[in-house]
């Protein structure tokens, strides 16, 4: 072992990465050449002195607040999470929104869609119709009518018809 | 005993299907006799309707004359008399459409007054009135006439549409 291999040896020896065999020749060669310990001695001071300003930096470092704030943001997270699930449409009260809106899609087809049989079987009940249903309680038509003197009118708004007879009016015949 | 109880049961079964048919065959009609004048008390009774008849008539005082209720049969004329020698002879013909459609003729003794073929809507009313011109005397008379069958549609008689004018 020279100084030369000492040389490139010695960061690896300082932190003892060598292989034993190796960190014993390193080791014998720096007993017998002052140069190289004190080479070695050198960089192992340097090491323990940055070692040292290491942690005595991470000493001054305050990380009391740390774990509360990450208490805090863990608690943040657990709150908004039900919320940004609804929103996302996952989860039991999305669910229950798309069922509730199914169910009213087909509650309105179905009366949509429903004949009204017990108003006139086979013939769907329109709005016109029913309007004129409510309108028309005491709707009367006149297919045929024979007398004199006679006039007829009808209320408007419920279709009742009454139909006037003069009193000198009539016909002789039953 | 067979005998009796077999006689019996037919008996029964004979009554029972008279009493269904002529339910089937029933109309309720219901006549109202009022008597329409310009001025005078009205009827309690006619109180809730005096709106309604004072904008179909024309008149304030309104005085109840008589109410006639019968289950008249399909087919067969009825006679109800409304005094005075007048009377309202009614031929209901059968339902169409939800209405009762039925011959209608007012007469004063033998005077044939008013012959009509209406459709009425089932459980409506119209109204004949009698005297208008006579209005300044002695006022006039109004004759309701409601009509109602109860039965289900499949029971009722369908009006032929041709042969009952």
């Amino acid at each position: 072992m020279t100084c030369t291999d000492v040389e490139q040896l010695l960061g690896a020896f300082v932190d003892t990465e060598l292989p034993p065999p190796r960190l014993l020749d390193v080791a014998r060669h720096a007993a017998t050449c002052s140069a190289c310990d004190s080479a070695i001695r050198e960089l192992a001071e340097l090491r323990a002195s940055v070692a040292a300003l290491l942690e005595s930096e991470v000493r001054q470092l305050d990380l009391s607040g740390v774990w509360p704030a990450v208490n805090a943001a863990i608690a943040r997270q657990a709150a908004a999470r039900p919320r940004l699930t609804a929103l996302r449409g996952g989860g039991a009260p999305g669910a229950t929104r798309i069922w509730a809106a199914l169910m009213a899609i087909a509650a309105t087809a179905l009366l949509w869609f429903r004949p009204a049989t017990q108003q006139h079987p086979g013939k769907p009940m329109t709005i016109a119709s029913a309007g004129r249903a409510a309108r028309s309680l005491n709707d009367a038509g006149i297919d045929r009518i024979a007398g004199r003197g006679i006039t007829m009118r009808r209320e408007p708004k419920t279709g009742t018809m009454i139909i006037w007879v003069s009193g000198s009016g009539g016909e002789g015949a039953r | 005993m067979r005998h009796t109880s077999g006689a019996s049961c037919v008996v029964v079964t004979a009554l029972l299907l008279i009493v269904a048919g002529a339910h089937a065959q029933a109309l309720d009609i219901h006549v109202t006799t009022v008597r329409a004048a310009d001025s005078g008390p009205c009827d309690p009774q006619l109180e809730a309707m005096r709106p309604r008849l004072r904008k179909l008539a024309g008149y304030r005082a309104y005085q109840l004359l008589g109410e006639q209720q019968r289950r008249v049969a399909w087919r067969n004329t009825e006679e109800f008399d409304l005094g005075e020698g007048r009377s309202l002879v009614l031929l209901p013909k059968g339902m169409s459409d939800q209405r009762v459609m039925m011959q209608v003729r007012l007469l004063e003794g033998r005077r044939r007054l008013v012959d009509t073929n209406v459709r009425l809507v089932n459980g409506g009313t119209m109204v004949f009135g009698l005297g208008r011109d006579a209005r300044a005397a002695d006022g006039a008379l109004l004759i309701l006439l409601r009509a109602q069958d109860n039965r289900p549609q499949d029971n009722r008689p369908q009006g032929t549409q041709q042969g009952d004018r």
